[in-house]
C-alpha cells in the first residue's frame, strides 16, 4: 500500500470499492480495486465465503493473460485484511460511446472498435478462457483510445475435464441462444454471439435485442433471426430447456443496417449463426474480408471520445492539478456492475 | 491449456532449479534431519489428498493444493506456519480457483474427522487465505501433466490396461518436487518413461520417444525421482520414525 497514494473514488463494485491511486515513485494514475476480506451481512460474516470467487477469478485469469486488448493487471497486494488489484486506469467504456448522441460512428470507426473487441477476444479464447459477460461496458477505453475486454469475474476456463457450466452467466441481451435454451456445455461461440450483438449495436446506436426476461430475449431473437429449425441448428431441440416458438421468418440484415457494407452483413451474419459449432471464431472473423476490404478502420487515437469523459478529464485535470483532492470526482468506469 | 504453458507465470516465476527447492522449510532444518523433513513434506502430500478425497474434489483441485502447499514452503517453514493448516487453505483456495468450490466450514469439519488434534477453525482458514495468496505472489493458475498424458497415451498405442497404471504413478508424482522443476509435459513424459521401461518392461516405447524430440534428460530425471520416491515409501517405518512423531519433534509456532 505505502507504493500507492489514494486519490479519490471511482465507484463502488459488487465486491469492493474502485478508487483512484497514484504510484508514488512513478506518478502515473491507476485504479484501485479492493476486494472485502469476508463479505458481511448484518455486520456478521457470511458464513462461508473467504475472498470473493469473482475476485479469484479474476486474478487467476489477469496474472495469465497479459494482451494490448485485455486489461492489465499491474499488481496485486493484501492490505490490512483486503486484497488489492490495481489496474491500469481506463478513460471510458463503449456504452458510453454507444449512448453519446453527439457522437456519429463512422464505418472506420466501428471497424477499429470490432477488429480490437475481436482481438481482445481472440486472446481470451486461445488462452482457453471464455469471458461469458460480454456487454459494451465491460470493453473499457484508454485514454490513447485503446479498447480492453474487462471485467473476468465470470470468466472461466473452458477445455477442462469438467465441462459442465452454469447457464445463467452471460448478461441477457448478449445472451446466446443455446444458453437460453439451458444448454450444460458450451463454448466460445457464446462470446461470439455476444460480440455479434455489440457489433448490431454499434450499427443502431441501440441494444439489438433488448429482451426482458429469457423467454421474450428468445422471442426477440427469433423474430430478428427468424425460427431455428433442425436444418440451421441441429439438435436444438434437445437442448434441456428447448421450448417450440411459432415460426417466424427472419428480417433480412439488409433492411436493418441499411447503410452497412456488404462484407460488414457477411460477417455479422457469421456471427449470429444458430448453430454454435458453425458460428465464426474470433480468429477467424479477424480474418474476414470487412476488415481488409473497403475503408481502413480508424487509428484508436482518433476515435470519437464521448462528452462525459471529456468534461470528467479536464475537471479531473483540475482537480488533480491542485492537489488536494481528497474527493477528486473522476468518473472513470471501472466495471463497477 | 497446452497451448499457452509458455506465456504462464508457471513457467516464467515457478519452474525453478533444485538449490532454491533446498532452501525451502530453512527453520525446520534445526529439528529434523533431512529424511524425516522429506518423510513430513511427503506426509502433508497425503494429507491433502485424503482430505480431497473425503471432500469429493477432483483430483485435478487436490492436484493443484498440493502444489501450492509445497511452493509456500518454499519461503516458509513448519514451525512459523502451522503445516495443517496451510494444507487445509491451499485446498479450500484450490477448490475455488479449479471451480469445484468448497466450503471453509466443511473443509475443516472433514479434516477434524480425520486427525481429531486438530483443532483450528473455519475464520482460521479464512484468514489464512491471505496470506497463501500472498506468498503465493497471486499465480494461481497450474499446469498439469494430465493434459499432455492423455495426448501421449493416445499417440503411443499403451495398451488400455496398463494407463491407470500411468494415471497413478502422474498422481504420485505430486509427492516429489518434480512439479516445482519440469513442465508438466516432462512429467508426463517421466511418468510413461518409468512405466514402459521399468514397470511394463517393455521396450517397444523406445522408437516412439526417440521421435518426440524433447530433451531426454530430463524425462529421466523426472522417472529417477519417481524410483526414489518409490524406494523411499518402501522403507519400513519404526515407530518413532512415523509422520507423527516427527511432526511433534517441531516446536510449531500458534499451534491448536
Amino acid at each position: 500500500m505505502d507504493k500507492y497514494s489514494q486519490e479519490g473514488t471511482i465507484g463502488e463494485g459488487t465486491f469492493g470499492v474502485v478508487s483512484l491511486a497514484r504510484v508514488k515513485d512513478t506518478g502515473q494514475l491507476v485504479a484501485l480495486k479492493k476486494i472485502r476480506k469476508v463479505l458481511f451481512n448484518n455486520g456478521k460474516p457470511l458464513p462461508d465465503d473467504g475472498v470473493n470467487f469473482s475476485a479469484i477469478r479474476e486474478i487467476k485469469i489477469l496474472q495469465e493473460l497479459k494482451h494490448e486488448n485485455v486489461i492489465n493487471l499491474y499488481d496485486v497486494f493484501p492490505h490490512k485484511s483486503h486484497v488489492y488489484l490495481v489496474f491500469e486506469l481506463m478513460g471510458w467504456d463503449l456504452q458510453q460511446v454507444i449512448e453519446d448522441k453527439s457522437i456519429i460512428l463512422k464505418e472506420k470507426d466501428i471497424k477499429s472498435y470490432m477488429k480490437m473487441i475481436l482481438q481482445g477476444v481472440d486472446a481470451c479464447h486461445k488462452s482457453w478462457i471464455l469471458h461469458r459477460d460480454l456487454k459494451p461496458n465491460n470493453f473499457l477505453l484508454s485514454s490513447n483510445g485503446v479498447l480492453k475486454v474487462a471485467d473476468f469475474g465470470l470468466a472461466r476456463q473452458f477445455g477442462s475435464p469438467n465441462k459442465m457450466f452454469s447457464p445463467q452467466a452471460v448478461t441477457i441481451w448478449y445472451r446466446a441462444p443455446e444458453l437460453l435454451f439451458g444448454a450444460k456445455s458450451y463454448g466460445p461461440s457464446v462470446d461470439i454471439w455476444s460480440v455479434g450483438c455489440i457489433f448490431a449495436e454499434l450499427m443502431l446506436r441501440t441494444p439489438y435485442l433488448p429482451g426482458e426476461s429469457e423467454i421474450d430475449q428468445l422471442k426477440k431473437i427469433f423474430s430478428a433471426l427468424g425460427t431455428p429449425n433442425d436444418q440451421n441448428w441441429p439438435d436444438v431441440s434437445s437442448l434441456p430447456n428447448y421450448i417450440k416458438f411459432t415460426e417466424h421468418p427472419a428480417t433480412p440484415f439488409k433492411q436493418l443496417f441499411s447503410a452497412a457494407s456488404d462484407d460488414a452483413l457477411d460477417l455479422i451474419s457469421k456471427m449470429l449463426l444458430f448453430n454454435p459449432s458453425s458460428r465464426i471464431s474470433a480468429s477467424d472473423a479477424l480474418k474476414h474480408p470487412y476488415f481488409t476490404n473497403g475503408v481502413k478502420p480508424t487509428n484508436p487515437t482518433d476515435l470519437p471520445v464521448p462528452q462525459k469523459a471529456k468534461k470528467d478529464i479536464e475537471n479531473g485535470a483540475k482537480e488533480l492539478s491542485n492537489n488536494n483532492n481528497t474527493s477528486a470526482n473522476v468518473v472513470i468506469p471501472m466495471n463497477l456492475n | 491449456m497446452a497451448a499457452n504453458f509458455w506465456e504462464s507465470t508457471h513457467c516464467h516465476s515457478w519452474l525453478l532449479d533444485r538449490k532454491k527447492i533446498e532452501e525451502s522449510n530453512a527453520k525446520d532444518k534445526q529439528y529434523l534431519t533431512p529424511i524425516e523433513l522429506k518423510r513430513l513434506k511427503i506426509h502433508f502430500c497425503n494429507v491433502i489428498q485424503n482430505l480431497g478425497y473425503n471432500l469429493k474434489l477432483r483430483q485435478r483441485a487436490i492436484s493443484t493444493a498440493i502444489v501450492y502447499f509445497k511452493r509456500f514452503y518454499l519461503k516458509n517453514s513448519f514451525v512459523d506456519c502451522e503445516p495443517r493448516l496451510i494444507a487445509v487453505t491451499c485446498l479450500y483456495l484450490s477448490s475455488k480457483v479449479e471451480e469445484c468450490i468448497t466450503q471453509a466450514k466443511k473443509c475443516v469439519m472433514k479434516m477434524k474427522e480425520l486427525d481429531n488434534s486438530f483443532n483450528y477453525t473455519m475464520n482460521d482458514i479464512l484468514e489464512c487465505e491471505f496470506y497463501v495468496l500472498e506468498e503465493l505472489d497471486f499465480c494461481l493458475v497450474i499446469y498439469h501433466p494430465y493434459k499432455a498424458l492423455s495426448q501421449y497415451l493416445a499417440s503411443s498405442g499403451i495398451d488400455a490396461a496398463n494407463i491407470d497404471i500411468v494415471w497413478g504413478i502422474v498422481n504420485d508424482s505430486y509427492r516429489t518436487d518434480v512439479s516445482l522443476i519440469y513442465p508438466p509435459f516432462i512429467i508426463a513424459l517421466g511418468c510413461i518413461y518409468l512405466s514402459s521401461f521399468i514397470i511394463l518392461k517393455k521396450k517397444d516405447l523406445k522408437q516412439w520417444f526417440s521421435e518426440l524430440n524433447v530433451d531426454m534428460k530430463d524425462v529421466w530425471e523426472v522417472s529417477k525421482e519417481l524410483i526414489d520416491f518409490y524406494d523411499f515409501e518402501k522403507i519400513a517405518l519404526t515407530p518413532h520414525e512415523v509422520p507423527e512423531v516427527i511432526y511433534s519433534k517441531l516446536p510449531i509456532r500458534n499451534k491448536k
